[in-house]
């Protein structure tokens, strides 16, 4: 068994990276299929349920067949054996896959303890239940889930009706057939089609039965209805119903704002509530997205990803809609030189602010035309005041078609580290160390949906990540120099616990 | 018998090709052109005489005969040589700048100074914007340096969407083009996207002061307004701009919510999603 050393790595303030032995097969060719540029995401979960967060990382396969035909394009498992090292389970884990993979969504769905994973592939997604220490079996077909064929980027976990057990809402991109394939030029060179090529696809939304199966509800639920261009989802009770509504970003289309009705239904309210498109009116090519509170008014808010020009829209979440931040909390301008993927809202210097981290790189081919400016950093995009945003430390990681990242206390020291994808090229693990005057607290609350106040910051459990991602972990909250936290959780159906002066710096479970 | 010497004499090569090139210096195209012509039938593989007709009709403008010219005489000379030049002014000419690119690549290649500005034409002709920007950038530093170059590289880099090489080039030239609304257009844009709108304001204002039927300044202006919190001012130059560009009504219907003119608002954000097909 290959047991990689992540050592050396320097106790500094800066993020330190390494590597990690997997680099994501795209297959590119110079034909520029489209497939080749949108892998992929990373899951982090703890698979063997021994405290530490593993790392799960869906790969790619040769285009145009779509089908893993070497070691190389296999998903990949990497058990995390505390400080910093992992080693590959992929072997042992029955995990390595068959077709085209992209994203990975993390959730105990048979609520046996053991954390589960649904795959998102070019023809389909593949449901892997989790048998115990990290070994997993194919349960797809018995499961009933079925996205008939359709190129999935992401997935999200999420209790549509709150009885207890997490639904699948399954993203879908575009049709995609190799055959008829635009073979499309940009500046003279050979690259990826815009996704007008593309017909778009509607979304899946599957309905967990309690019985390890699953009912497909995408037209009763009405998400059925609306075809997109579908990139990522980030699940929140965005209107405080107690009920979980879903984001989702279109590529050069309007976005969606799934509202949850109850009775297994949604309204797409995404014009209402201001998200559909940016201010401009011109619908950018929205790709990963995530939704929590920046602002620390108890209301989950939203930023996603777009391409350079585009700026990383931020909304404010007002209770009755989103108030479109992105000029003044200055992402504009932070954020115009940029083309990102995944995004995810973490708390990088635990000083009480949720920040905002970016993986970044050029949509089109680094061998293209844009190939001198095609890789670009990871980015660090601090939240000063709840209101606005700088430019945080350089991360220390090398420039690269970054896609999918997640942001984990890998080593349990209260920091968050991140995980990040990309291009052909090797996964990136990176060790932040925080201001050791800044405290922290963790909050395991296994119940999705649950929002949880912590010094009067709010995090809300969901298991999505930025682009075609996932975690699955404790919730970390900054506290600044306060050394105790008055901790509120507040359950879907409205119970409430309430935790007085817990101790700074330690990871606490709060059950009903 | 007198007949037979002269037409002797006519064919004869030397006296063609002279014959050929005093017409031409003279601008007696068509004489030049039979010249020429006559020297092919005699040797048709001299790739001497489709260069010299490939110039006489390229002089005479007449382009798009000048083109299988040059490209017969290249076919057999493919080094990079002034006939790469030729061929692409004449692709130029016929706005072709697609097909100029790779030939007017090679001119540059024979010399970089005497194409320079041809090839970022051609780039520009054919929107390869980054391209003709730094080709430009690289003419300023050549004979060819002037504000105007500079202009059109900071036109191209806005165009390509590089806002801070955009900046740097706009920025050295305001003063010659300060009364030109294009250009206060484009900087402006470019410093509201780069610092964001209280800095681009004066440049929007002005190029809309300049030439009120400006609808993309117009439009940039009002964006700017309503992002600034200014509803009511932006309301008039989104209104007008939105008549040309429809993706304008979302704002614009955004600014009279904003204004309170909460009908407006709906019936302007129902025009939207009613004409803006997504792209």
């Amino acid at each position: 068994m290959l047991r990689v050393l992540i050592t050396g790595l320097i106790f500094a303030a800066f993020p330190i990276a390494s590597t990690l032995p997997f680099t994501l097969f795209t297959g590119e060719s110079a034909r520029k299929y489209l497939p080749a540029t949108m892998p992929g995401g990373v899951a982090v979960f703890d698979a063997d349920n021994d405290g530490l967060l593993d790392l799960f990382f869906p790969n790619g396969a040769p285009l145009p067949a779509g089908r893993k035909a070497h070691a190389l394009h296999g998903n990949r498992l990497f058990r995390n054996l505390g400080a910093m090292k992992f080693e590959d389970r992929t072997a042992a884990s029955g995990l390595v896959g068959t077709g085209y993979d992209f994203g990975a969504a993390a959730g105990d769905y048979d609520r046996d303890g053991h954390v589960d994973l649904l795959v998102s592939g070019l023809r389909g997604i593949a449901l892997y239940r989790n048998r115990g220490l990290g070994v997993f079996e194919d349960v797809t077909a018995k499961s009933g889930l079925d996205n008939l064929g359709r190129w999935s980027v992401g997935a999200a976990w999420l209790d549509i009706d709150n009885d207890g057990d997490l639904d699948l809402f399954v993203v879908n991109y575009v049709r995609w057939d190799p055959t008829t394939e635009k073979a499309c030029v940009v500046e003279g060179q050979p690259d990826f089609c815009h996704p007008r090529f593309y017909e778009p696809q509607p979304n899946a939304l599957f309905r967990n039965n309690g019985d390890g199966t699953f009912s497909d509800i995408s037209e009763s639920s009405g998400i059925g209805k609306h075809a997109g261009k579908g990139m990522a989802a980030a699940v929140a009770d965005f209107d405080l119903d107690g009920k979980m509504d879903i984001f989702v970003t279109n590529d050069r289309t309007f976005n969606f704002l799934f509202r949850n009705v109850g009775g297994g239904r949604f309204e797409e309210v995404a014009f209402d509530w201001g998200v559909a498109v940016p201010a401009s009116g011109n619908p950018p090519s929205a790709m990963g997205a995530d939704a929590q509170d920046f602002d620390n008014d108890g209301r989950p808010d939203l930023v996603y990803t777009a391409l350079r020009d585009e700026t990383f829209p931020l909304y404010r979440n007002t209770g009755r809609e989103f108030a479109d931040a992105t000029v003044s909390s200055r992402m504009s301008i932070l954020t115009r030189a940029m083309a990102g993927w995944g995004i995810v809202f973490a708390d990088l210097d635990n000083d009480g602010f949720k920040d905002i981290v970016a993986a970044r790189g050029e949509v089109l081919s680094g061998t293209g035309s844009r190939g001198p400016i095609a890789k670009e950093p990871l980015s660090w995009l601090r939240n000063t005041d709840g209101k606005v945003f700088a430019a945080g430390e350089a991360i220390v990681a090398p420039k690269a078609l970054y896609r999918g990242l997640a942001v984990a206390d890998l080593d349990n020291d209260g920091c968050p580290d991140l995980v990040a994808t990309s291009l052909q090229a090797a996964a990136q693990v990176i060790r932040r160390v925080c201001p050791v005057e800044n405290k922290w607290l963790k909050v395991q609350v296994d119940a999705p949906g649950a929002r949880v106040e912590v010094n009067g910051q709010w995090r809300h459990v969901t298991y999505t990540s930025g682009y075609a991602s996932a975690y699955h972990g404790p919730l970390l909250f900054g506290l600044g120099r306060k050394s105790t936290a008055n901790v509120r959780v507040t359950w879907t159906d409205g119970t409430v616990r309430h935790l007085e002066s817990v101790k700074a710096n330690q990871l606490i479970m709060v059950k009903r | 018998m007198i007949w037979l010497l002269l037409l002797a004499q006519l064919q004869d090569p030397a006296t063609l090709s002279q014959q050929g090139s005093q017409a031409l210096r003279e601008r007696r195209y068509p004489d030049a052109e039979r010249a020429y012509r006559q020297l092919l039938k005699v040797e048709p593989a001299n790739p001497a005489w489709h260069m010299n007709l490939g110039i006489v009709l390229h002089s005479a403008g007449r382009y798009r005969d000048a083109v299988p010219e040059f490209e017969a005489f290249l076919r057999a000379r493919p080094a990079p040589g002034p006939v790469h030049l030729l061929l692409g002014l004449s692709r130029l000419k016929l706005t072709q700048p697609c097909e100029a690119i790779p030939v007017l690549e090679k001119a540059r290649m024979w010399n970089a100074e005497q194409a320079v500005v041809e090839l970022a034409d051609a780039y520009y002709g054919c929107r390869r914007f980054a391209q003709a920007a730094r080709t430009y950038e690289a003419a300023l530093a050549t004979k060819h340096k002037s504000p105007a170059v500079a202009r059109q590289a900071g036109h191209c880099y806005w165009e390509a969407r590089q806002y801070p090489e955009a900046k740097r080039l706009f920025s050295g030239v305001t003063q010659q083009f300060a009364n030109e609304a294009d250009y206060n257009y484009e900087y402006g844009d470019t410093l509201v996207r780069l610092e964001g709108p209280e800095s681009g304001l004066a440049y929007l204002e002005k190029a809309v002061a300049k030439q009120p039927d400006l609808l993309a300044a117009r439009g940039e202006l009002g964006k700017a307004l309503q992002a600034l919190g200014r509803a009511a001012e932006a309301i008039p130059h989104l209104e007008a701009a939105s008549k040309g560009d429809p993706v304008l009504l979302l704002p614009l219907s955004r600014a009279y919510r904003a204004a309170g003119r909460t009908a407006e608002a709906e019936q302007t954000q129902a025009e939207y999603r009613k004409r803006v097909t997504t792209p």
